[in-house]
């Protein structure tokens, strides 16, 4: 995980919107996240890097909504799902925009988080630990799992049976 | 890379998630803000020297506005070492109470999952020498009225240490970091990703 030199404000606040979009899958609560997040980094005078950046959002997001109990944070049954790395697996199908959208929104926020994390950040199995705060074998299980749901829904799209 | 690997899809339809250039732009302006905040601008602290009737009086208003502001910030100046004073004080206390865990684990995962009365996560802070220290268990507690958790910690020589956690949030906004001594107990306290940090520990010995 990079947390070297200030990046250009452009740059941390684009990847800071795709990031707050990974959890919450929604542009308004996504601009919202990110709003609060910046206002918080400038006041703390934080690092404007991507770690301090995506942590803030992380815990405003995962605060406000623990707070209303809309979501599910990981618990000890996800951890004694542990799968391990040999267990992963390449998806290699072609998925329209809007039914990745779809199958997105059916995701919980922290498999999608865990995927955007190492799929679009490119961060190792134990930054994505890091930043999450779970043990590695809880980010395999929550990239495994989110494939296998991914799967699972493009196979209901294929057979015409998706709701 | 296959055009068609999951990766690949995914890094196409993040990369076509964009901020829209109105919401860039009011957060450019909280940058610009931020970055000339603190001292008064030399334009209203210092009226120029000779004037014309009209400015002068607008002077005289911008005098005694910038003098109001000065006197303003000098009361939340005083306010907020006081609020830094008390929390001190209060991590202090309920340092030195050696309360016993309701929840005994090594683990903050754990106790994310059994203090539920906590409407905030705990986290473990980016603090190399905090996050060194070995995790016993933690208890609930209150800074300032507000819920917190209280995390019990020990360093590799056994000493005792607790770190306190609470969403930022009323008064506790205006405190920044700063380390005390009071009680016979070294506090140091800062804020971090949205979240107030509050540790107790022995005199004159970093966290290791």
């Amino acid at each position: 995980m990079s947390s070297g030199p200030s990046e250009p404000v452009e740059d941390l606040l684009q990847a800071g919107y795709r990031y707050a979009m990974s959890i919450c899958h929604q542009p308004a609560m996504a601009e919202d996240l990110l709003q609060e997040a910046w206002y918080r980094l400038l006041k703390a005078d934080g690092p404007r890097i991507k770690p301090y950046l995506f942590t803030t959002i992380r815990n405003i997001f995962y605060n406000q909504y623990k707070r209303e109990k809309l979501v599910s944070i990981v618990s000890f049954d996800d951890e004694s799902q542990s799968v391990d790395a040999s267990q992963s697996f390449e998806i290699d199908y072609a998925f329209s925009a809007a039914e990745l959208e779809k199958i997105l929104t059916d995701l919980k926020p922290i498999e999608r988080e865990a995927l955007y994390l190492q799929a679009v950040e490119g961060f190792s199995v134990s930054e994505v630990a890091q930043l999450l705060d779970v043990p590695r074998g809880t980010v395999h299980s929550l990239i495994f799992r989110a494939k296998k749901k991914l799967l699972k829904q493009h196979a209901k799209t294929a057979s015409g049976v998706m709701s | 890379m296959s055009q068609n690997t999951l990766e690949h899809q995914l890094k196409e339809f993040y990369q076509q998630q964009k901020l829209a250039n109105k919401k860039l732009q009011h957060l450019f302006e909280m940058d610009a803000l931020h970055q000339t905040d603190s001292p008064l601008p030399q334009s209203l602290a210092q009226p120029p020297a000779a004037v014309l009737p009209s400015q002068a009086t607008g002077s005289a208003w911008l005098w005694v506005a910038s003098m109001l502001f000065v006197l303003l910030l000098s009361v939340l100046q005083m306010q907020s070492e006081n609020v830094d004073q008390r929390v001190a004080k209060e991590i202090a206390l309920n340092h030195n109470k050696h309360l016993n865990v309701e929840f005994k684990t090594p683990h903050v995962t754990e106790l994310n999952s059994v203090m539920h009365k906590l409407d905030f996560q705990l986290t473990t802070p980016s603090q190399n020498d905090v996050s060194r220290l070995q995790l016993v268990g933690a208890r609930y507690c209150s800074i300032q009225g507000n819920l917190a958790a209280q995390l019990q910690l020990r360093n590799t020589k056994g000493e005792h240490y607790t770190l306190y956690q609470t969403p930022v949030v009323d008064d506790i906004q205006s405190l920044r970091s700063q380390t005390w001594v009071v009680d016979g107990v070294e506090i140091r306290h800062w804020q971090e990703a949205g979240l107030f940090f509050g540790l107790a520990g022995p005199v004159n010995t970093s966290a290791k």
